[in-house]
């Protein structure tokens, strides 16, 4: 291989990198894309269908008057006047009110479809959100928010559908539900990245092999950092679709409203692409003018209090739940919220500006991120570790080949999470904004000594160490001993009694857990049944540490000790009978026997089955959450099942995963250091 | 039926050179033993022919198409594993078949070809037995019907018969003997056994360090062993080896050693340099017991009488010496015995490079 | 020594009695909470009313009835048949494949690999469920079985890759080499020869991770928000939960749900002994 070509070859490196860099930003612009297209018509259809609501309380309040039959004009003409909306419909009770298909209007939903059974479902639903919040409103007048999601909205198939409650003064008058077309893909190619990747890599591949190799990866890191920052400042930014999202959501519904007849009573009227060129201050204006409108109080609720806003992804807003939605430090009073598939979107209008920032500087991190991947190629490449290692990839393609399958598993669902958890470990979360916090975590658990109470990190790690040194202990001693007895061929009922013995091993062990905690019930448990029996006393198993501790013990010792029972089975078998005979020969006692030659050649295969067995009770959940249930007061918790406390209970996600983190690592060291002691899995390593 | 050829092949792995730029013509139908200590490179050799190993350097032709690149199943050669290797989950039956079916022979011919088989090596009555349930002897039969009913170019052996008995290992050697005559096939035979390499071979491969160090006839190569290795290594007992000088007696060219010294016979003068530290090889057969003017005295610690003579183990002032003496021999363990070389029959080589005299370093065979 | 094998001990009928005594209570022992179940499950109350008598006063299939036919018993059963079965099956698909890649392949990051395998086991599992719903949601797989059986798979894999490579270590290279010599390509080698081969060790895998898969209740509860996509497990916690004192419908169901698996573990379990130690112990 001649320095020509093999120079040749190193160039490539750049134009990789640059590329792969320019791809990354496209990536991140088309995502974001994506995301704005989505919260574009997500709110859009929020604003409509709070539209439709309040055209609706309008009906209501002017029964009397000559406007009735407004609510049907105005649905009827949504699908036409506003674009992507495909259809519109007022529920009130179980009857359409109104439909944009107007053969249905006054129709009765039709109970055995399920989609009528949901939509009726979640009506309901919102319906009782309007009481409660109103009830917490009166609780507390000083409470600025509606705690409980007055709207809703699901993605269906080919779009979303938004479910907004109508209420007069608080007072419940019906559901109105928009349904929207697909949310737009809003994706602007980032020209600049692109032109000067290509540029770059053209240059590059000219000029770049005169430069000897150091300057020119100076050079090559140089040039790649400024595609990065480059590509982060010019990146196309999502507040302008935003406002725009915003105009057009508003003109359509008001265009609704013109074609219904409702707007032209109370104020000029605006045609929906008049509306959208007017500039921020003009629509303003407009807006105050309508204010001054009797209609505003509903507009304000229904329009402009949705307009502006910020999308914060939570675990699940869930569905078919009611739960209380907090919302995030710092918004202000006034803001609204309501639960998506998915999300929690509140919106309010002094915390647009932060929210958006923070989005920004999210996406320029993604672009940050790909500058590094492109950098660590160039450096990769050009100091020919990359090629070694495509060329240990198709040497050992076979191989590569067979694992592949598994490993992109693993990366996917093990992995990744595993990596998020512990990333999740320094960061705190405070309603539900997640914050970077260092190493906060682990100085909390780690420095705090207060051993009296029972969810402390230190007396939690004693309880655990002794559960799994007793259980490991008993599993062992159980299973050893019942191999041996099991173990002499004169005993004629051995395989049944095999297949009896391991029967704990078999059944699930949720449902052992449940047993056992049956069994260990004060009044009616039959282990209490049977101390009586015996002149005992009924004891109240889960009043204090040690009797609870104990029922733990004793269920995961049935559960356990058929394994290490197998096990040895298996490993006494394999020793060859010639060495008792040997020791026999010797004059070996029937004990010296069992310790100089069984005890030793059981190693082999013991070790290897107390780490695992040893790693599994340390983590072992279902045993301890489900008989003894941490009691008393979390006492008997063991370290796991105190970590799934904090996540999910005590709702502190960062600790808890900050909890597990030491607990993986302690198990590790626990591991690592037993392996180098034992050399235990030596022989899985060949 | 093909012709091997290995030009210049070596093997490394990692920076350990195990096979040497080996030269090597097998002739079509040739037997070819490649013997040598463990270690020696010849295992690999013949994995390398089997397509089992990659071929670091050089050219390894079957027949007439080049086959480094080859799978072994694209190269028409067929092997006995010194574990047999037979399925263990299959009948004889189908352990025979196997490599036709994979080929996707026709059923009838497949079951004429086992069965042919199994009638040439006697396994017709274990046809549908599964390997756990025969002796070794019957699972070596089993392997080699393997190999003969895909009717190869090649037959490879890696030390087919090194897990048998003494006495099964003389009859298999026998067979196969047996089975070549009748096939005629082209064979490669790995063995570290020198009588077998001995008793089967055409010609026989000595290789030592990945390197290859003689090749010839088996007569060849215990008459004219071409260095010090392969006359150490072929023939048992083994040659002995002394180390002397050349000197010149009153004219005659003259090698001495501790305790012996004898001329150097006519017919290896005319290969004598200017080197004049060698060594003098002289096998067991070619020592007799002398009375008078013996060449040497050794002093025996050991007698192995064999019926047909006896071998006697001593040392020559602290040389080690084997000879094969008459069985009616009077020499007595701790005893002297004078011993006279057959002169027609010593060797000599040069110390430094091992080489017989008047040899040239082995570079690949004729 | 007597004629008879390997037997540690040369017991007397004095010692075997004594030795058949005490494993005659072991059973019991072992046994006892299982009939206590049947009792629970035959008697029609759904109160706790224990005494120590195992036998049911008045049998009944009442409980089962309801469990029958008042619950979508047979969707959810349905439903973990299908996760189970396809779990077992994507699962020792790739175990097999990946423990022979470590078991017969040398290559750059194999010990890497084979690391990552065991230090998996020792995450807390519990705390992986929110990043892998966010995944789950990600993938667009909540809510369906397809979710539920790759996490099943993943989280089975690294145990039976453990212990098939243990398995696929004791089978001779000479077997596969004399399959190349025969002209067998790789897939046919694994499939006609190291399979085969391996079915006792392949057998234990998928008895494990048929178990992973028709236990697991807390991912299922999490990801599975459809009654009508529940596993038989969440189906019976629910049940639990809803009415916390039905102890007969527990039982009940407890019975159900166990019945398969068990009956697979025994019809396998002769396998277990070879399949679970063969790593450890050579030869």
């Amino acid at each position: 291989m001649s320095g020509q070509a093999s120079g040749r070859r190193g160039l490539v490196w750049l134009p990789v990198a640059a590329l792969i860099i320019a791809g990354g930003f496209l990536a991140v612009a088309w995502s974001q894309g994506v995301a704005d297209g989505e919260a574009y018509q997500a709110r859009r259809a929020a604003t409509i269908a709070r539209g439709v609501a309040w055209v609706h309380v309008q009906e209501a309040m002017r029964v009397d008057d000559a406007g009735e039959g407004q609510t049907q004009r105005f649905v009827e003409a949504l699908p036409e006047k506003v674009p992507g909306v495909r259809e519109a419909l007022v529920l009130k009770g179980v009857n359409y009110k109104a439909h944009s298909d107007a053969a249905l209007v006054e129709q009765r939903l039709d109970v055995d479809s399920l989609a009528a059974k949901a939509l009726y479902d979640d009506a309901r639903r919102l319906k009782a959100n309007v009481d409660k919040n109103a009830e917490e409103r009166a609780r507390n007048p000083a409470l600025g928010y509606d705690p409980y999601p007055e709207v809703q909205i699901i993605p269906v198939e080919g779009g979303l559908q938004a479910l907004a409650v109508a209420e007069d003064a608080g007072k419940y008058i019906g559901t109105a539900r928009i349904t929207t077309g697909p949310a737009p893909y809003r994706f602007e190619l980032p020209w600049l990245v692109l032109l000067v990747a290509l540029g770059l890599s053209a240059l590059w591949l000219i000029v770049g092999g005169r430069l000897p190799t150091r300057p020119r990866i100076a050079v090559g890191v140089l040039a790649l950092a400024g595609l990065t920052v480059a590509g982060s400042v010019t990146l196309p930014g999502w507040r302008n679709d935003l406002r725009r999202a915003q105009a057009d959501g508003q003109a359509g519904t008001l265009a609704a409203l013109d074609e219904a007849g409702l707007l032209a009573a109370q104020a000029p009227p605006w045609d929906p692409e008049e509306w959208a060129d007017l500039d921020e201050d003009e629509q303003q204006e407009e807006t105050a003018r309508i204010e001054a409108n009797a209609l505003m109080p509903y507009l304000d609720r229904g329009l402009n209090g949705a307009l502006e806003g910020r999308l914060v992804t939570i675990a699940r807003a869930n569905e078919g739940d009611d739960t209380r939605l907090e919302p995030p430090a710092g918004l202000p009073a006034g803001a609204l919220m309501f639960a998506a598939e998915g999300r929690a979107v509140y919106f309010s209008g002094a915390a647009f500006d932060a929210a958006v920032v923070t989005d920004e500087a999210d996406v320029r991190l993604w672009g940050i991120g790909f500058g590094v991947i492109g950098l660590l190629i160039l450096l990769l490449g050009e100091l020919g570790q990359l090629r070694r290692m495509g060329r240990a990839a198709v040497d050992h393609r076979g191989a590569y080949g067979y694992l592949s399958p598994a490993i992109v598993g693993m990366v996917v669902l093990v992995f990744i999470p595993v990596v998020y958890g512990i990333v999740l470990g320094f960061t705190q979360r405070t309603y539900n904004i997640i914050e970077f916090a260092g190493l906060t975590n682990y100085i909390e658990i780690l420095t705090d000594f207060d051993l009296g109470d029972p969810t402390n990190f230190y007396f939690k790690l004693g309880v655990t160490l002794m559960w799994t040194i007793l259980n490991v202990g008993l599993h062992v001693s159980i299973g050893l001993f019942l191999a041996v007895l099991l173990n002499d061929q004169m005993l004629k009922a051995r395989g049944i009694y095999r297949v009896i013995l391991i029967v704990p091993w078999a059944i699930p062990n949720y449902i052992t857990a449940l047993i056992w905690k049956g069994m260990f019930n004060k009044q009616f448990g039959a282990v209490n049944a049977f101390i009586e029996m015996m002149g005992g006393e009924s004891l109240s198993w889960f009043q204090s540490f040690w009797p609870a501790f104990s029922t733990n013990l004793i269920t995961n010792t049935w559960l356990g000790f058929p394994f290490m029972m197998v096990v040895c089975l298996g490993a006494l078998q394999s020793i060859p009978s010639d060495l008792y005979e040997a020791a026999w020969v010797d004059g070996a006692d029937r004990w010296q026997r069992f310790r100089r030659i069984t005890l030793p050649l059981l190693m082999p295969a013991l070790v290897p089955a107390v780490i695992v067995g040893a790693v599994w009770t340390f983590n072992m959940f279902n045993i301890i959450y489900l008989v003894s249930g941490g009691a008393p007061n979390g006492a008997t918790d063991i370290l796991i099942t105190d970590a799934y406390r904090w996540a999910f209970e005590r709702d502190r996600y960062g600790y808890a995963a900050a909890y597990s983190t030491i607990i993986f690592l302690i198990l590790l060291g626990f591991t690592l250091i037993t392996n180098r002691i034992t050399g235990a899995t030596k022989g899985a390593f060949e | 039926m093909a012709s091997v050829t290995l030009t210049d092949v070596s093997k490394r792995f990692g920076d350990n050179t195990v096979v040497k730029n080996v030269f090597l013509d097998i002739a079509d139908g040739e037997f070819v033993v490649l013997v040598g200590p463990s270690g020696c490179g010849k295992s690999t050799t013949l994995r390398m022919i089997a397509g089992l190993e990659d071929i670091t350097e050089g050219e390894l032709k079957i027949g007439e198409r080049v086959v480094n690149d080859m799978t072994p199943r694209d190269r028409d050669v067929a092997m006995v594993f010194q574990s047999y290797a037979l399925y263990p989950h299959m009948t004889v039956y189908d352990n025979i078949s196997f490599g036709l079916r994979l080929r996707k022979m026709p059923k009838p011919e497949i079951d004429k070809r086992v069965r042919d088989a199994a009638q040439k090596l006697g396994l017709t009555e274990l046809l549908d037995r599964k390997p756990k349930a025969m002796s070794g002897g019957q699972r070596q039969r089993v392997a080699m019907g393997r190999a003969i009913v895909r009717q190869p170019a090649v037959f490879l052996f890696d030390e087919p018969l090194s897990n048998l008995d003494a006495k099964l290992r003389v009859q298999m050697r026998a067979e196969i003997a047996r089975m070549h005559r009748r096939e005629g096939v082209t064979t490669v035979y790995v063995t570290h056994d020198q009588i077998e390499a001995m008793t089967l071979a055409d010609r026989i491969v000595v290789m030592n360090f990945g390197v290859v160090q003689q090749v010839g006839a088996p007569l060849e190569l215990y008459r004219e062993p071409a260095n010090t290795f392969v006359a150490g290594f072929i023939g048992s007992p083994s040659m002995n080896l002394f180390d002397v000088d050349l000197r010149a007696t009153g004219g005659e060219p003259t090698v001495t050693g501790k305790g012996l010294s004898v001329p150097v016979p006519e017919r290896l003068r005319p290969h004598l340099g200017d080197q004049t530290k060698l060594v003098l090889g002289v096998r067991p057969e070619h020592l007799s017991e002398a009375v008078d003017g013996p060449h040497m005295t050794a002093r025996v610690d050991m007698l192995e009488p064999l019926g047909a003579e006896v071998h006697a183990l001593g040392d020559v002032e602290g040389q080690p010496i084997v000879a094969s003496l008459e069985p009616d021999t009077a020499v007595r363990v701790g005893g002297p015995v004078g011993l006279r070389m057959d002169l027609d029959q010593i060797h000599l080589f040069d110390r430094e490079t091992g080489l017989a005299l008047g040899r040239q370093a082995h570079r690949g065979a004729a | 020594m007597s004629g008879h094998t390997s037997s540690t001990q040369q017991s007397t009928a004095g010692e075997r009695l004594l030795k058949n005594l005490f494993l005659v209570a072991l059973c019991v022992m072992v046994l006892y909470p299982v009939v206590w179940v049947f009792k629970m499950a035959f008697t029609p109350s759904q109160g706790f009313s224990m005494s120590l008598n195992p036998i049911p006063e008045n049998p009944s299939l009442a409980n089962f009835e309801y469990l029958l036919t008042e619950l979508p018993f047979f969707t959810w059963l349905f439903n973990s048949v299908v996760i189970s079965l396809a779990t077992t099956l994507v699962g020792v698909f790739l175990a097999c494949t990946s423990a022979y890649a470590l078991s017969r392949f040398r290559f750059p990051g194999r010990t890497t690999a084979m690391l990552s395998f065991l230090v998996t086991q020792m995450f807390p599992g519990v705390l992986m469920m929110i990043p892998l719903y966010l995944i789950m949601d990600w993938l667009g797989l909540l809510d369906h079985l397809l979710g539920l059986i790759l996490v099943y798979s993943t989280t089975a894999i690294p145990f039976c890759v453990w212990m098939l490579k243990g398995y696929f270590d004791t089978i001779p290279i000479d077997l596969e080499e004399a399959a190349m010599m025969d002209g067998a390509s790789t897939a046919t080698i694994f499939w006609k020869v190291i399979l085969p081969l391996s079915l006792p060790a392949v057998a234990v895998t998928a008895l494990f991770s048929f178990m992973t898969a028709w236990n697991e209740f807390i991912l299922a509860a999490v990801f599975m928000n459809r009654a009508d996509n529940y596993t038989l497990p969440v189906g019976l916690q629910r049940l639990v939960g809803q009415f916390s004192t039905d102890w007969g419908y527990f039982a009940a169901g407890a019975i159900l749900v166990s019945i398969p698996v068990v009956a697979l573990f025994f019809a396998l379990q002769k396998n277990l002994v070879g399949g679970l130690t063969a790593g450890g112990v050579k030869g």
